[in-house]
């Protein structure tokens, strides 16, 4: 008897390790299902912000269909047909990024299905499969979303096609754009692990995988600024030809009609750097086939490692243990570092948003002093960056790993200690969430205020500090011990309230800091006053850790807590 | 010595640990023996203080666990029955970890552990995480944690689980030294040749019971009963071979 799709071996691995990419290994049942619930969530903010950002483009397009010279429309047409074309790139990008550690199969994977009667090529068929319809989810959800704008930018009696035939090239280039984003991905990891000593693979590829999602974050902002390049396209620059987007612009001009000289050269980059992605893929993923060995085994010979510097060596042994711990974790487990930097990414592109301003750039360039509105636009990136690095370094650590080895620290705990314990985490997150991002902006604020920069520091240093506490309210975990659930809140919950924190933050951070730097005296009050706030949200932090027990199973809000009346 | 006195533990209407009664004096190794689902886990884990009992008392040297837990807890080593620990640090990185959260000071922590990762083979792999690591060398990892701070109290859960014949030799040498200086060795196995040749005395759980006490020495063993003979008697284990029989015939039909 014939069977379906379904029943054969092939379908069950392929939904297998489908399954598989959304279980990130350390979330319960609980968690895992609230993991899909935000994973879904995300989707429709994707779908909401496509329709947000064609309701935004109807009021430019309006005046552009109606001109008479078809000159700026076609230019405006050419620019954000590059930004339609990059926002789903980098959706691709990213979901790929994401599940890069899952691209070959893994040690599990060879232990458990290798002594079965299966081919290694059914194997990495079925994973290949299932990556494909992993990316192929998030990319056509990505183009659905942005078609809405293309339609819109594409129906008007100037444009080059008819609206039918440019939303079809749309579909097929933009595949192929999408494509080209993954192949590129697996092609950096592919040669990584080709390359690499073996005993390094997992290492340089957990460290490849965190550099991959800052790049993307960083990137985030020059995605936005696409739609400023039409002046450059208008004038053949020949910056665009290291633009991705730019080149897909190129292939649908050439497939679908439009091409002149410079988009044809910007198509033949774009078709040279897919097929040279796709045969860097291939290739490595060949090597990796014939050398199945070289990426499912870990080597145990490793080189000597280096010691771990000091700035401030601590002289309680509970407070070092846990600062030791969380060095590593964050050093060697690829999620935390990726959470950590990802996140912490995100904010240092808003704030590059900020700061690659014309106007800011123009006094970058001189150096004297600046005009209001860079003002305002210097001095509000330092919250950009500490609320990213606060958020992002919490939950980093909120993550858990190996939750079942967590067993040492609750034998251990003591009220005695947990207080020194719990300092560590507050001395992580200061260090990253006010340390960092005052260093990266001291040269800035000093440029902008000279010697009073100091103030400005200072107030930023307050309000950085105030974040840390009160994102330690209620924190009563050892880094990476307690087990999490995503989801807490809704996508859109959460989304409303960062962005409000956001903005809010921005502009009463920013005035705080500048107007500290122009009056000391202002600046003294409200250090004092912010100063003050930390404190007593310190005092309640600490009085917490000192009766309450260390936790180590979170729980839905959903769950309810009983009042235990006899 | 250690006293457990009527413990019980319960989970909502499951009774998993029913009145259960035993001693451990020092310098002894007392076997503790049961089938899956009989509670052993469930003992060890409040004997080590990560479950609290429902009721009941556990006494060290007459000093109640729940009177002062973390002082009780620096005086007990423990190897969980699966290698559960940190894979991602190396194996000095973990010992450090667990000697600085029991408070030993830098230097012997530094000087003691070398020397057992020495002692325990491991000192060649000591800059590879310990994911790379098997199951016997993460055993070893973890016994070498559990004898870091010269514990009173061993509770070991299935020690020579993964371990090579090399390793188990020295895992059965050791236990019966420790025990010799004075140490109490809580030994929870499936193993009862490995309990016969360690412990002795044994305990036999059932359904949350303690339903034997056997004496294992080896002065006993000519004429008394099987450990093994023993323990499918109290347990009521039934008879396998028309299961054996029954999971012949699945697989050829």
């Amino acid at each position: 008897m014939a069977t379906g799709w379904r029943d054969r071996p092939a379908a069950h691995l392929t939904r297998h390790f489908f399954d598989a990419l959304f279980d990130l290994g350390f979330l319960s049942r609980e968690g895992a299902d609230a993991f899909i619930r935000l994973l879904l969530g995300i989707i429709a903010v994707i779908f909401s912000f496509g329709l947000l950002l064609t309701r935004i483009y109807m009021g430019k397009y309006a005046a552009l269909k109606g001109a008479a010279d078809p000159l700026p429309y076609l230019s405006a047409l050419a620019a954000d047909t590059t930004l339609a074309f990059g926002l789903p790139m980098w959706i691709a990008a990213f979901i790929t990024v994401l599940i890069s550690h899952s691209l070959v199969p893994d040690e599990t994977d060879f232990r458990v299905l290798m002594p079965l009667p299966v081919t290694r090529a059914f194997i990495y068929g079925t994973k290949l499969l299932a990556l494909a319809i992993f990316c192929g989810m998030f990319i056509g959800a990505s183009l659905i979303a942005v078609t809405p704008l293309v339609g819109l930018i594409s129906s008007s009696r100037h444009a080059p096609t008819l609206p039918p035939v440019a939303l079809a090239a749309y579909w097929i280039v933009g595949t192929m754009s999408c494509a080209f984003s993954v192949l590129a991905v697996i092609a950096i990891n592919g040669l990584l692990t080709v390359v690499v000593p073996r005993s390094r693979v997992h290492g340089v590829t957990a460290s490849t995988r965190s550099v991959l999602l800052v790049a993307l974050m960083l990137a985030v902002p020059f995605v936005f600024a696409l739609p400023a390049n039409a002046d450059r396209i208008a004038a053949h620059s020949r910056s665009m030809y290291v633009l991705p987007p730019a080149w897909f612009l190129g292939v649908a001009r050439l497939m679908f009609g439009g091409a002149d000289a410079y988009t044809s050269q910007l198509a033949f980059i774009g078709l040279a750097a897919l097929a040279a992605a796709a045969v860097i893929s291939v290739s490595s993923y060949v090597v990796l086939y014939r050398r199945f060995d070289r990426v499912m085994l870990r080597s145990l010979h490793v080189a000597r490692r280096l010691p771990r510097l000091r700035l401030s060596p601590s002289t309680n042994p509970w407070r070092t243990a846990i600062a030791d711990f969380t060095h590593a974790t964050l050093r060697r487990s690829a999620l935390h570092q990726g959470v950590l930097l990802g996140m912490s990414a995100c904010g240092a592109a808003l704030a590059l948003n900020r700061l690659v301003d014309p106007q800011v750039i123009d006094w970058l360039r001189r150096l004297g002093a600046a005009r209001f509105d860079v003002v305002i636009a210097v001095m509000g990136a330092p919250w950009l960056l500490m609320f990213a690095a606060g958020l992002a370094t919490r939950t980093a650590i909120a993550l858990p790993i190996e939750q079942r080895a967590n067993w040492i620290f609750r034998m251990t705990e003591s009220e005695a200690t947990r207080v020194a314990q719990l300092r560590a985490v507050v001395r992580l997150m200061r260090q990253i969430t006010v340390g960092v991002p005052l260093l990266l902006m001291a040269p800035l604020e000093w440029a902008l205020f000279g010697p009073r920069a100091v103030f400005a520091l200072a107030a930023n240093a307050a309000c950085a500090l105030l974040w840390v506490e009160v994102l330690l309210q209620g924190w009563r975990k050892i880094p990476f011990t307690c087990s999490y659930m995503p989801g807490k809140q809704t996508a859109a919950q959460s989304t409303v309230v960062g962005i409000g924190l956001l903005v809010l933050g921005v502009s009463l951070s920013g005035a705080i800091a500048a107007g500290s730097a122009r009056a000391p005296l202002f600046g003294a009050v409200a250090i004092a006053l912010l100063g003050a706030v930390a404190y007593a949200f310190a005092r309640a932090r600490v009085a917490l850790w000192t009766y309450a027990p260390l936790e180590f199973d979170d729980r839905l809000p959903s769950a309810f807590d009983t009042l235990l009346l006899q | 010595m250690l006293e457990i006195r009527g413990l019980t533990k319960r989970y909502g209407a499951l009774l998993a640990i029913d009145r259960i009664n035993f001693c451990l004096s020092r310098g002894e190794v007392l076997g503790y023996l049961g089938p899956n689902g009989s509670g052993k886990s469930t003992t060890v884990n409040m004997v080590v203080g990560l479950l609290q009992p429902s009721s009941g008392a556990i006494l060290l040297d007459g000093k109640s666990q729940s009177d002062d837990p973390v002082a009780y807890k620096q005086r007990v080593g423990y190897v969980p029955e699966e290698p559960y620990l940190y894979t991602h640090l190396t194996a000095p990185e973990y010992l450090t970890l667990v000697g600085r959260l029991r408070g030993i000071a830098s230097a012997p922590l530094e000087k003691r552990s070398s020397e057992l990762l020495r002692l325990f083979q491991l000192h060649d792999s000591r800059y590879s995480t310990m994911a790379a690591f098997s199951k016997g060398m993460r055993q070893r990892v973890l016994l070498a944690a559990a004898l870091l701070h010269n514990p009173d109290l061993l509770v070991l859960d299935e020690p020579f689980s993964g371990l090579d014949v090399n390793a188990s030799l020295l895992f059965r040498s050791l236990i019966t030294m420790l025990a010799a200086e004075g140490r109490m060795i809580l030994f929870s196995s499936h193993r009862f040749d490995m309990v016969e040749k360690v412990c002795s005395r044994a305990i036999i759980l059932s359904k949350g019971r303690v339903v034997a006490q056997h004496d294992v020495s080896p002065a006993r063993r000519g004429d008394a009963e099987s450990l093994e003979d023993l323990f499918v008697r109290v347990t009521d284990q039934p008879d396998f071979t028309p299961v054996a029989r029954d999971i012949l015939s699945v697989i050829t039909h």
